[in-house]
């Protein structure tokens, strides 16, 4: 009976995390880590927008710019000298 | 934002305008498939972020086999931000290889392989292939057992290929069998010598892709074409994109980190159930087709020996398809095209399903 009640004792107590596969904690395992890390995705994915956004802007300047056909040199422009 | 003074200190010592009058030729020519130009640029930035990751990862990665296991689970488990290079190291590997299918597949379809850029395709033919063999060989690297039955199950099939199988397998193996040596001779492959061959074709690839410009396809020829400057606006383009391509690599590390399966034990049977890589299962999924024996052959052979033929038939199909080349539509080698996407799609997803 001592035998049986050692032998549950051990598979349904901390004793069954011996047999328990052991698993690889793949990310930190804390909360406060993992809340860490979500919160810097979050705000890597605001500084990726803000990035792009400001792209964007340049882009449609130079495009606008472009469009003016400013960068064109005329041939028939008064030279001073 | 001009910096005189550093551009003063550069022109005084270099002559940097025939670099800048280069740039400033390139041109890109719009049209409504022009999405597909990015697919390379995609692959080009992926390989940098592939190259700076592995580079972190190969401080910490100890290349034999009694260690290799403990060191991958000491990267994920005891360093700082470990855990982090290495899925996106993997997942920057699943994104290359997935946007370079796209970018063959694109460039299969749209026929920009014709005339003059065959060498173009061939170049990026050669990239593909030693892409899918980093994958492989990275793969191998974890030595799970995972990894390791697929290492026996891929160098096992390029064993079956006819007359060069049996040395390709030994070289490969370092070998009879996947062992130790196996792991040593993968970790030379995947850190310096396809490296230094991906260099070389890269610098091959892009160098033909200046020469020749951007390819228009076939159905966007005659129409009214406008063209932008390559610097700055196909460049910020460019730019927006890949930093949309490092937002979703960077979700994927950080939300989908990769499992690591048991150490490989040489002695123990395979695991159950077990599949090669994706961008893999489309071949598994054919040599599963085959029956064992064929005609009194070896049936894998036979499979092998099929495939074999038909990416050879892929690699050369800018030289057989005459039509594209003389600026003509040809239905035949479209059909012929999707017909290859379809079957890698199908035998993919069966693949991943069964």
């Amino acid at each position: 009976m001592n035998k049986f009640l050692l032998i549950l004792g051990f598979l349904l107590g901390p004793g069954q995390t011996v047999l328990a596969e052991e698993r690889i904690a793949l990310i930190p395992p804390s909360a406060y880590d993992r809340a860490a890390i979500y919160l810097n995705l979050a705000l890597f994915w605001v500084a990726l927008i803000v990035l792009i956004v400001l792209i964007r802007l340049k882009l449609r300047e130079i495009e606008r710019v472009q469009a003016m056909d400013a960068g064109r040199d005329d041939e028939n422009i008064p030279m001073l000298d | 934002m001009n910096f005189p003074r550093l551009r003063g200190w550069f022109e005084e010592r270099y002559d940097l305008t025939d670099v800048a009058a280069a740039v400033k030729k390139k041109f890109v020519p719009v049209h409504s498939r022009e999405i597909w130009y990015y697919t390379g640029g995609i692959v080009l930035f992926l390989f940098i972020i592939q190259f700076f990751s592995g580079l972190a990862l190969a401080f910490y990665y100890i290349p034999y086999f009694e260690a290799a296991h403990k060191s991958v689970i000491d990267i994920v488990t005891k360093l700082n931000m470990g855990w982090f290079f290495r899925s996106l190291h993997h997942w920057g590997a699943q994104l290359t290889i997935l946007v370079m299918f796209v970018h063959v597949f694109a460039t299969l379809l749209l026929k920009s392989y014709r005339k003059p850029r065959e060498l173009q395709w061939v170049s990026g033919f050669f990239l593909l292939g030693i892409c899918i063999f980093f994958g492989l060989s990275g793969y191998f690297l974890l030595w799970d057992e995972r990894a390791f039955a697929a290492v026996r199950v891929a160098t096992g099939g390029a064993g079956n290929l006819p007359i060069f199988g049996a040395w390709i397998k030994a070289f490969l193996r370092g070998g009879i069998d996947v062992t130790g040596e196996t792991l040593t001779r993968f970790y030379a492959f995947h850190v310096s010598v396809l490296p230094l061959l991906t260099l070389a074709v890269l610098g091959v690839h892009l160098l033909l892709v200046q020469l020749h410009g951007m390819s228009v396809p076939l159905s966007q020829k005659g129409k009214t074409q406008r063209q932008v400057p390559f610097f700055p606006n196909a460049f910020c383009r460019d730019l927006m994109i890949w930093l949309v391509v490092l937002g979703i690599v960077v979700t994927l590390a950080t939300l989908l980190p990769p499992d690591i399966a048991k150490k490989a034990d040489p002695l123990a049977p395979p695991p159950e159930n077990v599949k090669p890589e994706w961008y893999f299962l489309f071949l598994f999924q054919t040599l599963k087709l085959f029956p064992g024996t064929l005609a009194g052959m070896n049936g894998e052979t036979i499979a092998i020996v099929f495939i074999s033929l038909a990416i050879m038939f892929l690699f050369l199909m800018p030289f057989f398809d005459k039509k594209s080349s003389s600026g003509e539509r040809s239905p035949l080698f479209t059909c012929i095209g999707l017909g290859y996407l379809l079957y890698f799609v199908v035998m993919t997803i069966v693949g991943y399903f069964t």
